[in-house]
C-alpha cells in the first residue's frame, strides 16, 4: 500500500552507499575497511537476511581452504627435493580445492538448478508413466551467489595454482567477496584486483569521488529513463509473443537488446561509480559491445568480467587438463589437421559455452544461447584460415571499411538474434518472435505498452545512449571531456542529466511499475 | 606552495557547495511548477484511473468510495452497478494519505453529488509502528524533493492529458492468489490504539464536510491482514461513537464471504478479482438495504454505464470464469 518502500533494493543500495561513504571518510584510512565490511553485511542483512549465512559459509570454507593449501605448498617447498611428498602434497590438495569448490557448487546447484533437474527427471519418469516425482521447490536464491561463488572459486585455483598466496587476513577474503557495490549484479573480481585495495582503503580523491557520482547518475539514466521504459514495451510482447508479428516483433527484438544492455550496463555503471566514490577502480564490464565486429569481439566488450573468468578458470583447466590433452593427442597422432590441432580449443570452448549458459539460469532458453555462441565462435575460428586464403586469392583487402560494415551488421545481427533467445519466455517464444518478423503487423504501434509520448522519451534516451557510446568508442571516456568543459557547461550537463532521470525516470507507483534489475535475477 | 593547497582545497569544497545549492535549487522549483493544484491531477500520478471521474457527468454518482490501494483492489464499481444499479467511482490511490482523502472528496464535490461517501479507514492508521519510519522518510523526502511525486507529470506538459472515461471507474484488477491464514490480530481485545492526532483531525474534517453537503458517510474496513487488528477497529469504534455513531462496517470482523486461500493477490494486504467481488457484493447489498442508491440499470442517463459494463466483462469476465449470478 506504500508508494515508496525502505525494502525498495535502490533505497536500500543508496541508502547504505550515502551513510557508508559518510563513515568511510570520517574513519583514518588504515580503519576504512571496517566500515567497508560492516556496510556490506549490513546491506547484506536488510537485503536478505537469514540468507547472508550462504555468503558466510563461502567466506568461511574459502578462507580456510585456501589456507590449507597454502600451508601444504609451503611444506612441500620447505622439503622441495622429497618428488614423493611433493605428489603426495598435489594429491592432497587437489582433494581439498575439488572438495571447496564440489561444495559450494553444490549449494548454488542445489538452490538455482533444483527445480530444473526435477522437470527433467519428471519429464524422464513421465516416460515410463510412474507414479513418481521428483518435488519442484522453489528455493530463495541468496543475493549474488552467481557472482560471489565465481569470485570464491577463482581465488581457491588461483591459490592451487600458485598464483597467489592464500591471504592469512579473513576480513580481507570477506571484503573481497561481498563489497556491497559489486555484490548484486558483479562484476566478477579476481582476487589480485581488488583484495588489497578495498581492504587498505582510500584517501579522498576529489576526481575519483565526482567522476563516481556522474556514472552513477549515468547508470541511473540507462536504468530508469531507457531500460524500464522500453521494459513495458518488451513485457506487453513477450507476455502473448503469438498476437504480435512484423515491426511489433521487430521491436521487441530490438528493445530487449537494448533494454538489456542500458540494465546491465546500467547497474554495472552504478557499481563501479559506487566504487569509484570510495577511491578505487573494479574492473570493466562493457566496452560499446555494439561496436563489436564479430561475435568473439562482443564477447570481450559484453559482460567482460564473466568471459575472462570463463577462460581463466574453464577454458584452461579444460584445454590443458591432462585427460584432454591425452585424447587430443591420439585423435590428432590418427587425423592429422587443422581440425584435431584445434580440438582442445574447441572442447574447452563448448565447455566455457555450457557454463556461460547454465550460469545464466536453470532453463534451456540459456543453454541454447550459450551453444549458439559456441558454433558461431566455433565456426568462425574453424573457418579463419580459408577465408584468409579466400581473400589473399581474390586479393581484397581484409581491412576494406565495406567489409568492416558488414562486419557491424552482421554482429548487431548475431546479437540480435541471441538476446531474443535470452529474452523471450522460451525457446518455442524466441522462434516465433524471430519468424514472425517477416509476417506483417497491423496493430497501432503506441498499443504496444508505450504510447506515443514515452515513445518520444525513448527514442530520445536512446539517440543520447548512442552518442555517449561513439564517444567513448571513438575519443575515451566522454566524463573527461566534459570535466574540461567551462564550468556553466559542465554543470548544465550535470544538472540536465539528474533532471531528466529523476523527471524522465520509469519509476514510482502508478504509472510505472518499478522494475528490478535483470541479472540481479542471475 | 601550500598555501596554493589549501586555497586550491577551499576552491574545490566552495564549489561543490555551489553547485549542490544550484542543483537542489533547480530540482525544486521544477518539481514545484511540475506539481499539479488539482488534487485528482496529483493522484492521476499514481493511479490513471482516477482522472476519469471528470468525464462522468455531473451529479450522476450515488456513491464514492475512497481510500488507498485496498479500496482500488477491494471495490469493483461495476459490480455494484451491475447488481444493484448502484452508480460509484473509486477516488482511491496508490498510499493515499488522509489528508488527500479530503482534499480529493472535497475537489469531487464540486461536480458531483453522491448521497454516500464509503471511506476506508485503513489509512488513517498509517502513522504508527511499522510504517513510521517509511511516512517520514516518503514525507520528508515528498517535501523536500516535490519532483519525485510529481515527475510523471511530463507527460501532460507534452501535449495534454486528456480524462479516459474509465470502465474499471479506478477499481485495479488482479486475479493473482497468494493465499493466507487470515488475519492473526483479530482476537478480541479492549486496546484502543492510539490514532495520532492528524489522522483524527483529517476524519473529522471529512465528517463535517459530508455533514454540510448532507451526504451520508460509512466507514469501512476491508478485509485485510497485514496492518489491520481489533485494536484499530476499537479505535474507530471509539470515533463513530463520538461522532453521532457513524455506520463502521468492519469486514475483518463480518463474514463477507471471503475465502484467504483463494480471495487475495498478495497473502492478505489486498483482494484479487474474486475477494472483491465478494466484497463489492455485500457493500452493494449494504447500501441499497440502507440508503436511496441504485436501481439506474435501464435508466436513458445511464446509457455510458451500460456499455461500460459490456466492455468491462468483455475484458475481465467474471471470477473464475464463472457468471455472475
Amino acid at each position: 500500500m506504500m508508494l515508496l518502500k525502505l525494502d525498495n533494493p535502490m533505497i536500500v543500495l543508496f541508502a547504505t552507499l550515502v551513510l557508508s561513504l559518510l563513515f568511510y571518510y570520517i574513519f583514518p584510512v588504515k580503519y576504512r575497511y571496517i566500515v567497508l565490511l560492516i556496510a556490506s553485511l549490513s546491506f547484506y542483512l536488510l537485503m536478505n537476511s537469514y540468507l547472508i549465512a550462504f555468503i558466510v559459509f563461502t567466506i568461511i570454507t574459502v578462507y580456510f581452504g585456501a589456507r590449507w593449501i597454502q600451508k601444504n605448498n609451503d611444506k612441500a617447498q620447505a622439503d622441495k627435493d622429497n618428488k614423493e611428498y611433493r605428489n603426495k602434497i598435489a594429491k592432497y590438495n587437489k582433494a581439498i580445492i575439488t572438495s571447496v569448490v564440489v561444495i559450494n557448487l553444490l549449494i548454488i546447484g542445489a538452490l538455482k538448478y533444483f527445480g530444473f533437474l526435477g522437470s527433467i527427471v519428471n519429464g524422464v519418469l513421465g516416460w515410463f508413466s510412474t507414479e513418481l516425482n521428483w518435488p519442484i521447490i522453489a528455493l530463495a536464491l541468496p543475493m549474488g551467489i552467481s557472482y560471489y561463488t565465481l569470485q570464491a572459486i577463482g581465488y581457491m585455483v588461483d591459490v592451487h595454482r600458485k598464483r597467489i598466496q592464500a591471504d592469512k587476513n579473513f576480513v580481507r577474503v570477506a571484503l573481497f567477496l561481498c563489497f556491497f557495490p559489486a555484490l548484486q549484479e558483479g562484476p566478477i573480481c579476481r582476487y589480485e584486483q581488488t583484495a588489497n585495495m578495498l581492504y587498505n582503503g582510500a584517501r579522498f580523491d576529489y576526481r575519483m569521488f565526482t567522476f563516481g557520482a556522474q556514472r552513477i547518475l549515468w547508470g541511473l539514466f540507462k536504468k530508469a529513463v531507457i531500460a524500464d521504459r522500453l521494459g513495458m514495451l518488451v513485457s506487453t510482447i513477450s507476455s502473448n509473443p503469438y498476437e504480435y508479428s512484423g515491426y511489433a516483433s521487430l521491436l521487441f527484438i530490438i528493445f530487449y537488446t537494448i533494454q538489456l544492455y542500458a540494465d546491465f550496463s546500467g547497474f554495472i555503471d552504478i557499481s563501479l561509480g559506487s566504487a569509484q566514490m570510495f577511491g578505487f577502480n573494479l574492473p570493466e564490464n562493457f566496452r560499446q559491445p555494439f561496436f563489436a565486429t564479430s561475435a568473439q569481439d562482443f564477447w570481450k566488450r559484453w559482460h567482460i568480467t564473466l568471459g575472462v573468468w570463463l577462460k581463466e578458470y574453464v577454458f584452461y583447466s579444460v584445454a590443458l587438463s591432462p585427460k584432454v590433452v591425452k585424447f587430443c593427442g591420439k585423435i590428432k597422432k590418427r587425423w592429422k589437421n587443422y581440425f584435431t590441432k584445434m580440438l582442445p580449443t574447441i572442447l574447452a570452448l563448448l565447455a566455457v559455452w555450457m557454463c556461460n549458459g547454465l550460469w545464466h539460469g536453470p532453463e534451456w532458453k540459456y543453454i541454447f544461447y550459450g551453444l549458439y555462441y559456441f558454433v558461431l565462435i566455433s565456426v568462425s575460428m574453424l573457418c579463419e584460415p580459408y577465408v584468409k586464403k579466400l581473400y589473399e586469392k581474390w586479393n581484397i583487402d581484409s581491412n576494406n571499411k565495406w567489409l568492416i560494415a558488414m562486419r557491424h551488421v552482421r554482429t548487431i545481427l548475431i546479437i540480435f538474434i541471441g538476446e531474443t533467445m535470452f529474452g523471450a519466455n522460451t525457446l518455442e517464444d524466441s522462434w516465433h518472435i524471430l519468424i514472425s518478423v517477416f509476417t506483417p503487423y497491423h496493430g497501432n504501434v503506441f498499443e504496444l505498452g508505450i504510447d506515443y509520448k514515452e515513445m518520444i522519451i525513448a527514442i530520445l534516451s536512446m539517440a543520447v545512449l548512442v552518442v555517449v557510446d561513439v564517444l567513448n568508442e571513438k575519443k575515451g571516456d566522454v566524463r573527461v571531456s566534459i570535466a574540461e568543459k567551462a564550468v556553466p557547461i559542465r554543470w548544465t550537463i550535470y544538472i540536465a542529466l539528474l533532471l531528466s532521470v529523476l523527471v524522465f525516470g520509469a519509476y514510482g507507483a502508478g504509472l510505472y511499475a518499478n522494475s528490478p534489475f535483470i541479472y540481479g535475477g542471475f | 606552495m601550500k598555501n596554493i593547497n589549501i586555497s586550491d582545497k577551499w576552491k574545490k569544497v566552495v564549489s561543490a557547495v555551489v553547485f549542490l545549492v544550484i542543483t537542489y535549487v533547480v530540482l525544486y522549483v521544477v518539481g514545484f511548477v511540475m506539481t499539479p493544484k488539482n488534487p485528482l491531477d496529483r493522484a492521476s500520478y499514481r493511479t490513471t484511473d482516477i482522472r476519469g471521474i471528470t468525464v462522468e457527468e455531473a451529479n450522476t454518482l450515488d456513491v464514492v468510495n475512497i481510500g488507498h490501494s485496498g479500496v482500488m483492489y477491494g471495490i469493483i464499481p461495476m459490480e455494484m452497478y451491475e447488481k444493484y444499479g448502484i452508480a460509484s467511482y473509486n477516488l482511491a490511490e496508490t498510499s493515499q494519505s488522509p489528508r488527500e482523502a479530503y482534499d480529493i472528496l472535497n475537489e469531487v464535490l464540486k461536480t458531483q453529488s453522491p448521497k454516500v461517501v464509503v471511506l476506508n479507514v485503513d489509512q488513517f492508521f498509517y502513522d504508527k509502528a511499522e510504517n513510521r519510519l517509511r511516512f517520514a522518510f516518503q514525507w520528508t523526502l515528498g517535501r523536500a524533493f516535490p519532483i519525485f511525486g510529481a515527475h510523471a507529470n511530463w507527460r501532460r506538459v507534452l501535449k495534454g492529458e486528456e480524462s479516459c472515461r474509465s470502465i474499471n471507474k479506478n477499481y485495479n484488477f488482479s486475479d493473482d492468489i497468494k493465499p493466507c491464514d487470515g488475519n492473526k490480530r483479530m482476537d478480541k481485545t479492549d486496546d484502543v490504539y492510539k490514532m495520532r492526532k492528524s489522522s483524527v483531525k483529517n476524519l473529522e474534517k471529512i465528517v463535517r464536510l459530508c455533514d454540510e453537503k448532507g451526504i451520508k458517510l460509512v466507514l469501512v474496513e476491508i478485509p485485510s491482514t497485514i496492518y489491520w487488528s481489533y485494536s484499530r477497529h476499537n479505535a474507530i469504534e471509539k470515533f463513530v461513537k463520538e461522532h453521532n455513531d457513524i455506520p463502521f462496517i468492519d469486514m475483518n470482523l463480518i463474514d463477507v464471504g471471503v475465502d484467504w486461500s483463494v480471495d487475495t493477490k498478495d497473502a492478505g494486504d489486498h483482494m484479487n478479482f474474486s475477494g472483491a467481488t465478494k466484497v463489492s457484493d455485500y457493500l452493494g447489498q449494504y447500501l441499497v438495504d440502507n440508503y436511496s442508491v441504485g436501481n439506474h440499470r435501464g435508466e436513458e442517463k445511464y446509457a455510458a454505464w451500460e456499455n461500460d459494463l459490456k466492455a468491462f466483462r468483455d475484458k475481465y469476465g467474471y471470477p473464475n470464469g464463472g457468471k455472475n449470478e
